[in-house]
């Protein structure tokens, strides 16, 4: 177990490391920053002070060094636009991104497990029929679509909902639901179509022969089994989660991350994109690792393997 | 053919249609898509009390005919899916191909490596970043679409080819004289167009609506290309004060195109790949598309 530890501990240092680099590379592949940041009737003189003062004038190598050091310190400099530390602005943020991430995995696992199950027990049933043509229309539907669809039915024309803002759960009700619609059909195919294999194997014949009954067979023997793909899809998902929470947070004006790394997108203020990289991508390595562990907890065969 | 599904008639005529309406958009558009006339700006569909004919979907907040943003759009949409994934395709495929051919060493090592790291980042982040640093234009959205899509076909195509090269025709073919060159693209290629084919049957549908998030994010084409994200997003303003129709209509063509694709992806999936069509006759349909390369890819740790 230690040895699984130590080797995914590695493979994640070395991720982070490659994420970093990359991002580095990108930005100064990609222009000048100091044609960003400075105002066009700059003279060349407060151009080159400027240069210096934020250590742009330095080698590329030693730039990059700097900015690996700045990384283990969490500083990753002032926003060009705000003036206050990058790292700090998105981490404020971070609270409503996770509540809103974690509102729609539970939204999703809540309604895609048991529709999963539903449509498993009774194959080519009637709600198996139903929630498979909903699930095709849940893969087709773009989140800022439904979104928008939501806006329209909820806000407008009803009104019983609030379009945007974060000041309480209602306001979190549409997003969730937004970000959750298509992984509720991802979730409800995939443990319909897992428990239908694992209900023909061996241990739930063997359960089903000494007598268990159905619903004990099903949510006890098979489901188990039938979780591992989950866990694994879970974790990818998670990142999936956080691309449409960038959508999610725009159309519904909810102050995240997402939206706030977006609109430092927009004005290319680059130590607040590089935070939000960063965070995002030691969210990735944590998720993984916790999905690996979850992996070793529920299937005894992997355990111990390195 | 007769052994499998028949292809699904109603998705397929849909496709079709759409497609004929994108190619020949400049006959059948009612006008010019970019065309302003601010005096008639949020008429409403033909159907609603107000409308006319003259814009049988309404206008925008700009009094451009929403119709016509709709079929030039589709335009955009089918070129973003179609020119984007060919792209993968090749860059990936070649990669996987190499990879495959050459088998364990340290090329394979590091490209399986990056291939890990693309797929665990979520591809709209690396289009919006890139995106956001290089400037706006449909030429560079389907660019990046395209570039970002290689981890998973040289992950496909690698996978098999090894699978392929074990056997016994691709032994034969080499003592008989074949050249490796000759044994990759006249043996290995062939066999694995299956799942390749597979894989671009789900990816179109994908790249459309990354194209059209990615402009409806402002990021993606320039502000006068007719995208059907972007009219949504110019559209939604308009939203709350009851004007639907400029960002629900081109936002219902978007849903109509990619059902179709993934109604016809599912489809293909079913008569190509083996694995699949198992799966269906012992009743167990296909899984979705996401999770299907997710479950192989992680199986242990």
């Amino acid at each position: 177990m230690l040895r699984f530890l130590l080797t995914r501990a590695w493979q994640a240092l070395f991720t982070l490391w490659v994420v970093v680099s990359l991002v580095f590379l990108l930005i100064h592949a990609t222009g000048d920053p100091i044609a960003v940041l400075a105002p066009e009737q700059m003279s060349a003189h407060s151009r080159a002070v400027l240069r210096a003062a934020l250590g742009l004038d330095r080698p590329l190598a030693v730039q990059y060094v700097r900015y690996l050091a700045g990384v283990l310190h969490g500083n990753l400099g002032v926003s060009y636009y705000s003036g206050q530390p990058a790292m700090r602005l998105i981490l404020e943020r971070v609270p409503v991104t996770l509540e809103l991430v974690g509102l729609s995995i539970g939204v999703a696992v809540l309604l895609g497990v048991p529709f999963g199950i539903w449509a498993a027990v009774r194959p080519d049933g009637v709600a198996d029929r139903v929630l498979r043509s909903l699930s095709v229309l849940g893969s087709s539907v773009p989140t800022f679509f439904l979104g928008i669809l939501l806006i329209y039915f909820f806000s407008v024309a009803f009104n019983v909902l609030p379009a945007s803002g974060a000041g309480s759960l209602r306001h979190y009700i549409m997003p969730a639901f937004t970000l959750a619609f298509f992984r509720i059909a991802l979730f409800t195919r995939l443990v319909r179509s897992t428990l239908l294999e694992t209900l023909n194997q061996n241990h739930v014949r063997t359960a089903r022969a000494k007598g268990v009954s159905e619903p004990v067979v099903i949510l006890k023997h098979a489901l188990r089994t039938a979780l591992l793909p989950l866990v694994t899809v879970f974790g990818l998902q998670f990142g999936q989660l956080f691309a449409g929470a960038v959508i999610t947070e725009t159309i519904f004006a909810l102050p995240g991350m997402n939206r706030m790394a977006l609109q430092a997108l927009y004005r290319l203020d680059y130590p607040v994109i590089l935070a939000y990289v960063l965070v995002v991508a030691a969210m990735f390595v944590t998720i993984n690792f916790l999905v690996d562990l979850a992996y070793g907890l529920l299937d005894p065969r992997v355990r111990h393997h390195g | 053919m007769g052994r499998f599904s028949r292809p699904p008639l109603v998705p397929t005529t849909f496709l079709l249609a759409l497609m004929l309406a994108a190619i020949f958009a400049p006959l059948i558009a009612p006008h010019d898509p970019q065309q302003q006339n601010l005096m008639m700006r949020l008429t409403p569909p033909a159907w609603v009390q107000g409308g006319s004919w003259a814009y049988p979907f309404g206008t925008d907040g700009l009094g451009r005919d929403v119709a016509s943003n709709m079929i030039y759009g589709l335009r955009v949409s089918l070129l973003a899916g179609i020119v984007s994934v060919a792209i993968s395709v090749v860059l990936g495929g070649v990669t996987g191909l190499v990879a495959g051919a050459a088998g364990d060493g340290w090329f394979d090592a590091v490209l399986m490596r990056l291939v890990d790291i693309q797929l665990s980042i979520p591809v709209v982040l690396i289009a919006l970043a890139v995106l956001a640093l290089t400037g706006r234009g449909l030429g560079k959205v389907i660019l990046v679409i395209g570039l970002v899509g290689w981890a998973q076909y040289a992950r496909l195509v690698r996978a098999s080819v090894l699978a392929e090269r074990q056997k016994d025709y691709v032994l034969a073919a080499r003592l008989l004289g074949a050249s490796r060159t000759r044994v990759i693209f006249r043996h290995l290629l062939p066999n694995v167009l299956g799942p390749l084919f597979v894989q671009v049957s789900v990816d179109i549908p994908r790249a459309v609506e990354l194209e059209a998030s990615l402009s409806f994010l402002g990021l993606g084409v320039a502000v006068t290309t007719p995208s059907l994200g972007l009219r949504i997003a110019q559209g939604y303003q308009y939203l709350f004060s009851g004007a639907w129709w400029p960002s629900v209509l081109p936002g219902l063509a978007l849903v109509l195109l990619v059902l179709c694709e993934n109604l016809i992806g599912d489809w293909v999936r079913d008569v190509l790949d083996p694995h699949y069509r198992r799966r269906r006759k012992s009743g167990v349909p296909a899984a979705p598309a996401q999770a299907a390369p997710a479950t192989v890819e992680r199986t242990v740790p």
